[in-house]
């Protein structure tokens, strides 16, 4: 069995546009929720959200114009975030050369729903007015499920396995265990995985009518995302990607190339909508079996997990997800490790969200620090307990071993460990 | 319209539909779609519905298999404009 490192990263999120801006935000606290004129117009009671910012001179240096007209808010996202890991881990790209194939890097890119906004503001309306003869050549290429890794392998030229996962809010971390699983098994040398997820008001809206997103805060969107707060009313909706590189040690050593962190192990699996399960609602056993059985694939001591980027959206889940983690590793309040909700930041990017979170992971286990979970001075009196393990500034912390953890509908479970890498 | 009135619309819009590694490519009436401009079949059903808009006219589905050139193009949009048009 090989071992598993990261060797690359990407990103796009609400509060910044590539890694390096990405960590300085994480640090700041520094939220990038913003008022959604449009979800105003539309009616929607969640009037704010995290939407990516459009920057034009990175589009137009990154992407031709023809790729630019064939892509929906997904796939730019994901190949944004893939093209910043891609280089990142010490690959040639460029809008304007066309590289060869590359037969060892395949790509796991996820998404919730990929096509959303291609379906909703140009398939629908250009159909329903009779004009299905100029909708184009391109609506399958965006509304097709796989439309974000057949985005991305098209761009990069990858010659292995290129494939979509969808798990809703699971998406993003499955789609990285998945990649582990893979080349631990010597199947590939390199996957680039990770999810994406456009800023559709349609995708959203249907969370709206739940009744499961922030209703309270329209007029301060930057306190709008409040895990853990006693005053949480609902989850922010957003939008963006993550991507990382997960390579063999073999090749990364044979590379040279710089190692961000060690993929320890991980575990995907469902709560089968029993036990207090549903399919919008998590079966702790389930959640308590994926985070118990991903420590042990990682060959660590439960009380070892020194950080955990969790899961939490500012719902009425978020007590019970803190209740599963101490479960599951045997902790007390006392033992609890540190905590923090990135979402409290960048709001709940769906699919995108579990692979942006291990940016944040990585970025935190590599520099050292823990970055504040905002909103959440008035915490959830069921959490009182573990308020000190939860930043309300930046931290520093020695951490050696993080574990991310992604929950969906479906009840589906996700959760990665990764380890501290010592050049 | 003349011929190269014609051709320079046509290479306005051949520019956004351009492949990587295309843009040193200088566009002549011999210059091939696929091989030198990376322009596939399915794009050039986007090229021939901006062809409609741009020149006002409707142009056969059956006509896109025997576009290999710039200047097949030409040819097709000359053709088209006289039968419909008249000119």
């Amino acid at each position: 069995m090989s071992r598993v490192v990261v060797t690359g990263l990407g990103v796009v999120s609400p509060n910044a546009n590539g890694v390096p801006e990405f960590g300085s935000a994480l640090r700041e606290g520094r939220s990038g929720i913003t008022f959604q004129p449009r979800m105003k117009e539309l009616g929607m009671s969640c009037q704010v959200a995290g939407a990516p910012k459009s920057d034009a001179s990175l589009l137009d240096a990154t992407f031709l114009e023809r790729t630019l007209h064939v892509s929906n808010g997904s796939m730019v996202y994901a190949g944004l975030a893939a093209i910043e890991c891609w280089r990142d881990a010490g690959f040639f790209y460029d809008r304007d050369v066309k590289g060869p194939v590359d037969w060892e890097t395949g790509a796991i890119i996820g998404s919730g729903v990929p096509g959303m906004d291609t379906i909703a503001e140009h398939l629908v309306p250009m159909l329903d007015s009779g004009q299905v003869r100029r909708l184009g050549s391109a609506m399958p290429e965006q509304y097709m499920a796989s439309a974000p890794s057949a985005f991305v392998g098209g761009l990069l030229g990858l010659g292995g396995l290129v494939t979509t996962v969808s798990s809703a809010c699971a998406t993003g971390t499955e789609a990285i265990v998945h990649a582990f699983e893979m080349i631990r098994a010597g199947q590939f040398q390199r996957i680039l995985s990770g999810s994406t997820e456009g800023a559709s008001v349609h995708s959203w809206a249907g969370f709206d009518a739940m009744r499961v997103c922030c209703r309270t805060h329209n007029d301060s969107p930057e306190k709008s995302s409040r895990p853990m707060s006693a005053s949480a009313s609902g989850f922010v909706p957003a939008a963006g990607a993550g991507v990382l590189m997960l390579e063999s040690l073999e090749s990364a050593l044979a590379r040279g190339t710089r190692i961000y962190a060690e993929v320890l192990g991980g575990r995907i699996n469902s709560g089968g909508q029993r036990g207090g399960g549903s399919v919008t609602a998590c079966n702790p056993e389930g959640a308590q079996r994926c985070i118990r059985q991903a420590v042990e694939a990682a060959g660590v001591p439960p009380g070892s997990v020194d950080y955990i980027n969790a899961h939490l959206t500012g719902t009425i889940a978020d007590p019970r997800e803190i209740n599963n983690l101490m479960c599951a590793l045997g902790l007390t309040p006392e033992t609890f490790p540190y905590i923090n909700s990135t979402k409290s930041m960048i709001g709940h990017a769906l699919g995108a969200s579990g692979a942006i979170e291990c940016v944040a992971c990585i970025l935190q286990l590599r520099g050292g620090f823990v970055h504040p979970s905002i909103n959440c001075e008035d915490i959830h009196p069921l959490l009182e307990p573990i308020r000190a393990h939860i930043p309300s500034v930046c931290t520093p912390a020695p951490i050696s071993t993080a574990m991310k953890v992604s929950f969906g509908f479906g009840d589906v479970n996700a959760c990665i460990l990764f380890g501290k890498w010592e050049n | 319209m003349t011929r190269a009135e014609i051709l320079q619309e046509i290479l306005n819009i051949l520019k956004k539909y351009k492949g990587r590694g295309a843009d040193r490519t200088s566009l002549t009436e011999s210059t091939s779609l696929a091989d030198e401009l990376d322009i596939d079949s399915a794009r050039m059903v986007d090229i021939v519905l901006d062809l409609e808009g741009k020149f006002g006219i409707t142009i056969d589905d059956s006509s896109l298999t025997k576009l290999r050139t710039v200047g097949d193009i030409a040819d097709l949009v000359e053709r088209v404009i006289k039968e419909q048009k008249g000119s």
